[in-house]
């Protein structure tokens, strides 16, 4: 496939995937929560959660992320459970819930929390419990998390517990929902993010073509949850695709410079999945690979892990430690290709392209064809998504 | 009144403050793992030096946060040179590394692992964070007083770089080469290391202190029905290992798995009970080869001790212990179990070496127990374990297991484990279980963790506490020794109370200027 033809399809599209996403009216998920954007006076419908101190302050504030109030919690040392808590809902047993709520904190102290079975802070203590922190840059912060219902009763709660010393955060907007009226929602959002993304101009044409791509299909995803019913049959498979499809919302974008590949890439143009690199006997192959962290909030280290390559018979030929790994960084207008180290992490920031040159050495290996495999491991998959795969296959000519 | 300020502070710092630098860099406490990445500077708290204090032969750590206050990302070179003059700081006795964060089980994001910056040296600060700098410092036998070199942190695009002063102040007082407390740790992982990653690895555990060292992989019993031995054990297979670690080793734990209250199985396949008499016969015949091979390879008793359960010290315990008494009252024993009271007192006449678990240790259900252990006048160390270790605090966890082992007047102490990950220790989530490890695996080597460091910290807390006694031991009376007494009696309380950075910094100071005024006094 021509680098023109990608463009022209990109174009078609991308027109498309803009015209579709008009077409999709998302119901706002119904809301468990009473008072969620604290506008009511007093915190009503929420518990203040103090220690037995009471050294804790829980105040309604005018810091707000949306409407006219929020509420502040203080937990000014570090033996105080200082949280805002709501619980008994109408749930049952079975059902995958999702709490959200825009948070803002210094502290990475500062947790969303999801229990079943327990209350947090209480007794008897742990058997179900979901929290997700603010990372504690200052900034409103948009945290998640889920919870399939196992015990009852179910209690969402935003603060800090024990052992989170000195810490402040506010929050805003919280919303617990089923997860498949979220589902619907997120799915639209995720949708412009990818197609969003696909309007840089930096990035390879049959990038930015697989990344509308990506956008049509979550909608395409999200249009049939909201044609089907509850109770209908498949409304589970189609619930779980659609949160496949949302948890990639964090996926580093990997992928390997040069052509477009040609064999069937799918839709998905998400995660680099193979390297075919040649060779003559006695020289190196390298290949070079591009990382964008576009959907995560903050910058995140990827460990560049490769694997031995072994003969077809299953013999080590190259040894790991062998291929060499070097990060490409811009400097003065080029790049500068420097040893990431022992460790072999690169920083890959957010929404800067980041390349990293892999060189696999070809001395003392017959003709023939090496394979093994490359990991491109994140080391905060809350921002950068899970691990990635990539089959390495390296070809050496006589 | 309270809360308003404190939301003015949050969003004064959230809106970033006015910073004209590119780069503003603070000092920070080391044992602080939970970092954020974005982050806006206090301006006020900029540094342009940074003051380390320790005695020779001793390593130290410091941090410091380099944020990057433009809009686009900057790649910075950092290194160390000495400045001019007779006290300089050689830069080899500084390791720059760099304090890389990671998300740990529970969520928390740890800057935990601490590869070295090398070998190219560059620091990337994208726009609006921050990164940690850590260093390692070591005196060897630099000379006491203060040697000085400069941290340079140079953006590459820039002429413009960040210049610390770096003043080591070096106690005029040695720690010892060798550790005189026990420290064990449960290295599975460094017998199958080939070389030269083996010695790699073991220059790492011997460098932050650990001296009795774990040895498992045992030849198997291969005998008939009646518990003779048809072949016997080979433990040849330990020479290599045993050779490489013996001139650390203050002694050798041989964990044994086929003898844990478990049937033999004959080479007819006839099962033969745990403790009957062929078992018996068996086991005996084997004990004799371990015996016969520490003598072959010089090992007196005192230099090793047999290790036949774990977290177990019942009825089955008493049993293979019994046994061992009978074939050689001389080989010793070791347990990391405290159990009940009617446990420990038919275990105890066995026990030659006791390490219970520390949250077994102080409770009051314990406390019987715990007579019993200490009325046996056997060496106690202690251990702690825990699977999701990287968000394991690094002081009040590692480094506090030096002061623990002072105040209970214990001989040595541990943990499981440095080297044991379950999947890579780089990712708590790639397994069921999440990593135990505080070590990590480099490309030429084992990489510290902030937990690791924290650990030899604390050891040389320790080292810190028995000099100053011994000085007061050798010092005689006088005001200043009953100073120096009333340092050594509260620093312990005050540090344990505390558990923070600042507490110890303060009473390891002062531990160290009254051993050092107590030497000038010596001499």
């Amino acid at each position: 496939m021509t680098a023109r033809c990608v463009s022209l399809i990109a174009a078609l599209v991308l027109a498309l995937a803009s015209c579709s996403a008009q077409e999709i009216a998302v119901p706002q998920p119904p809301n468990l929560i009473a008072n969620p954007g604290f506008e009511e006076p007093d915190l009503t419908g929420w518990s203040r959660v103090l220690a037995g101190d009471q050294a804790g302050v829980i105040e309604p504030t005018a810091e707000a992320a949306a409407g006219a109030q929020a509420a502040c919690i203080e937990a000014p040392t570090d033996r105080a459970w200082s949280f805002l808590r709501q619980q008994n809902f109408d749930v049952a047993l079975g059902e995958t819930l999702v709490l959200t709520a825009s948070v803002r904190s210094r502290s990475s102290q500062a947790k969303l929390v999801l229990t079943g079975g327990y209350l947090w802070g209480g007794d008897p203590s742990g058997h179900q419990t979901s929290a997700a922190r603010h990372s504690g840059s200052g900034d409103w912060e948009r945290l998640r998390v889920a919870l399939t219902v196992e015990q009852l009763p179910v209690s969402a709660a935003i603060g800090f517990d024990y052992g989170s010393a000195g810490g402040v955060l506010i929050v805003d907007d919280v919303r617990l929902a089923r997860e498949g009226d979220v589902l619907a929602e997120e799915g639209v959002a995720c949708a412009a993010r990818f197609v969003r993304l696909a309007e840089r101009d930096d990035l390879p044409e049959w990038i930015r073509a697989g990344l509308v791509a990506r956008g049509g299909h979550g909608r395409e995803l999200v249009r049939r949850l909201l044609a089907t019913a509850r109770d209908e049959a498949g409304y589970g498979e189609m619930v779980a695709a659609l949160r496949e499809y949302v948890a990639t919302e964090h996926q580093l974008v990997t992928w390997a410079r040069g052509d477009a590949p040609t064999g069937d890439d799918g839709e998905v143009p998400l995660a680099l999945r193979q390297i075919a690199l040649t060779a003559r006997s006695g020289g190196e192959a390298t290949a070079t690979i591009s990382m964008l962290n576009a959907f995560g909030a903050q910058s995140v280290a990827v460990r560049i892990e490769p694997g031995k390559l072994t003969d077809a018979e299953g013999a080590a030929a190259v040894p790991a430690e062998r291929i060499r790994v070097e990060e490409l960084i811009p400097v003065g207008g080029h790049e500068v290709a420097v040893d990431p180290g022992e460790d072999r992490a690169v920083w890959a920031p957010v929404n800067e392209l980041r390349g990293v040159r892999l060189t696999v050495p070809a001395a003392g290996l017959a003709p023939g064809t090496y394979t093994g495999t490359l990991l491109l491991r994140p080391l905060d998959r809350e921002q950068a998504g899970p691990p990635q795969e990539v089959a390495v296959e390296l070809t050496v000519h006589g | 009144m309270r809360l308003a300020m404190a939301v003015c502070l949050l969003t004064a710092t959230a809106e970033g403050l006015a910073v004209d630098a590119a780069l503003i860099v603070q000092r920070v406490d080391p044992w602080q793992n939970q970092v954020t990445v974005r982050a806006a500077p206090d301006a006020s708290a900029a540094i342009e030096r940074l003051d380390v204090h320790a005695a020779r032969n001793e390593y130290e750590s410091a941090a410091i946060n380099v944020f990057n206050t433009e809009t686009e990302t900057v790649y910075a070179y950092v290194s160390v040179t000495s400045t001019a003059g007779a006290r300089s700081l050689p830069p080899e006795c500084v390791t720059v590394r760099e304090a890389v964060p990671l998300r740990a089980i529970g969520g928390s994001l740890v800057a935990d692992a601490l590869p070295r910056l090398e070998p190219d040296q560059v620091l990337t600060i994208p726009a609006g964070e921050v990164r940690q700098v850590w260093l390692e410092i070591t005196t060897g036998d630099l000379r006491p007083g203060v040697h000085e070199a400069t941290l340079r942190i140079e953006p590459l695009a820039s002429d413009e770089p960040i210049e610390l002063r770096l003043r080591l102040h070096v106690w005029d007082f040695t720690l010892p080469e060798r550790l005189p407390i026990a420290v064990f740790n449960w290295d599975f992982t460094i017998a199958h290391l080939a070389e030269p990653m083996r010695s790699r690895y073991l220059h790492d555990m011997v460098e932050h202190g650990v001296n009795v060292f774990h040895i498992t992989g045992e030849p198997r019993v291969v005998c008939d029905a009646q518990g003779n031995l048809l072949e016997e054990p080979d433990f040849s297979g330990w020479d290599e290992l045993i050779a490489l670690e013996r001139r650390y080793a203050r002694m050798f734990l041989f964990e044994s798995w086929q003898f844990r209250g478990r049937a033999l199985k004959a080479s007819d396949g006839t099962e033969l009970a745990y403790l009957s008499a062929p078992w018996v016969r068996a086991f005996q015949a084997w004990l004799r080869g371990l015996i016969e091979y520490t003598r072959g390879i010089g090992l007196e008793y005192r230099e090793w001790a047999f290790y036949p359960f774990d977290e177990y010290i019942g009825p089955d315990f008493v049993g293979i212990a019994r046994e061992i008494r009978r074939i050689d009252p001389q080989v010793l024993i070791f347990t990391d179990k405290l159990a009940d009271a009617e446990q420990m007192a038919a275990a105890a006449p066995y026990a030659d070496i006791w390490c219970p678990y520390d949250g077994h240790l102080g409770r009051p259900e314990g406390a019987a127990s715990e007579q019993i252990m200490h009325a046996s006048g056997r060496p106690i160390w202690f251990y702690f374990c825990g699977t999701d270790q990287k968000r394991f605090p690094p002081l009040g966890r590692y480094r506090l297991m030096g002061w623990k082992t002072w105040r209970r007047g214990f001989g040595g102490c541990t943990y499981w484990t440095i080297f044991e990950a379950s999947g890579s220790p780089w990712d708590d989530f790639d397994s069921t279980v999440s990593d135990a490890a505080s070590v990590y695996r480099g490309l030429d080597g084992p990489i510290p963790s902030r937990r690791w460091e924290a650990f030899r910290e604390g050891l040389e807390d320790w080292c810190y506490l028995d000099l100053l006694r011994r000085r007061i031991d050798e010092a005689g009376e006088g005001p200043e020794v009953d100073e120096a007494r009333r340092i050594l009696d509260d620093a312990p309380t005050r540090v344990m109370r505390s558990a923070d950075t600042r507490t110890i910094e303060i009473w390891r100071r002062r531990l160290a200027e009254a051993i050092v005024d107590l030497g000038r006094d010596r001499r």
